[in-house]
């Protein structure tokens, strides 16, 4: 038990009970507990990326966009409150990221897992481009369009 | 990029590394980038349908064309690559669709054995965002099923709904289309 007090080595089955009880946005405290609990926090991002579980992305337009999952079945909703201070309009999610326009003519990619954004300024010019953007957001490899613009 | 008098493309999806659109007037092509052109199939016959939205989903590597009206569920079709034709499927077997709420923007997905994730087969779930209900359809005859009330999370304000599949990632081979 010293041990286990020591190094914070609890077993993953018990991490995974731990995290099912909380909230989307409590895996960030989650994982800044030790390495342990962020290397099942990452495992956990990876199976949530990977899931073909159907959820519903649900956008409240109150004062800005808050955004939460719902699971149907399960009656219940992960919130996003994290996804606040961007200030942005979501426009679909594809990849592992949702993407996001602001209003100055720039589009975000935020990853919900680890919520670093990345900033494409000034890629909305016209509306052809933003027929653009919206096509190759929703069907393509994003690494391959974030390497093209960069 | 023009499509003569194929008609309008109204939606597409990636399908065996290509691109696959569809128009108004249910014509199938496959797009290509290096030449920003649309080759379409030579299907032997199409739906005689107006007035509808059509979506194309990918569904285990299958071609499905959905014709929805007023966010309801026309008829699905499967595209038979051995016949070229459009197949009218009477069930949707063990799949279930999910519709969004925006008939014109909203993407369509299907899921096989969906019994597995505590949703029905052979259904269709369409998203009424403006009451905030999820309607669900039997896949065979169209009828609506049961109506599923969502949870407003963040009080009465404007509600969108989007379904979310996160495994979903395409990739396209441009060298599969000249």
């Amino acid at each position: 038990m010293k041990k286990v007090e020591e190094n914070c080595q609890l077993p993953w089955d018990v991490l995974d009970i731990i995290s099912k009880a909380l909230d989307f946005d409590d895996h960030f405290q989650f994982a800044g507990v030790c390495k342990n609990w962020r290397a099942f926090h990452e495992n956990y991002g990876r199976n949530f990326l990977a899931s073909q579980e159907p959820l519903l992305l649900q956008i409240s337009d109150h004062v800005e966009e808050l955004y939460s999952f719902v699971s149907i079945p399960d009656q219940k909703v992960y919130h996003l409150e994290m996804m606040k201070g961007f200030l942005c309009s979501y426009v679909t999610f594809s990849s592992g990221y949702f993407i996001t326009t602001k209003c100055n003519n720039s589009f975000m990619l935020i990853n919900p897992l680890t919520m670093p954004c990345l900033l494409l300024a000034n890629a909305l010019r016209n509306l052809s481009w933003w027929f653009y953007v919206n096509v190759v957001c929703m069907y393509f490899n994003l690494e391959i369009v974030v390497g093209l613009v960069i | 990029m023009t499509t003569g008098d194929q008609g309008r493309v109204v939606d597409f999806v990636v399908l065996h590394n290509r691109i696959y659109v569809v128009t108004h007037k249910t014509n199938i092509g496959i797009l290509s980038l290096n030449s920003a052109n649309i080759k379409f199939l030579k299907l032997k016959s199409t739906p005689n349908v107006a007035f509808s939205h059509f979506r194309l989903v990918n569904c285990d590597e299958q071609l499905l064309v959905i014709d929805l009206m007023f966010e309801e569920i026309r008829n699905v079709y499967k595209i038979d690559f051995s016949t070229m034709n459009y197949v009218k499927l009477n069930t949707l077997g063990d799949i279930a669709l999910f519709v969004g709420s925006d008939s014109d923007r909203s993407n369509c997905y299907a899921l096989s054995n969906p019994n597995r994730w505590g949703y029905e087969r052979n259904s269709v779930y369409v998203i009424d965002h403006l009451s905030a209900i999820c309607n669900v359809y039997s896949g065979g005859d169209k009828k609506l099923q049961k109506r599923i009330t969502l949870q407003a999370s963040h009080g009465t304000s404007f509600l969108k709904f989007e379904w979310c599949f996160r495994h979903l990632q395409y990739d396209i081979n441009y060298s599969l289309v000249e």
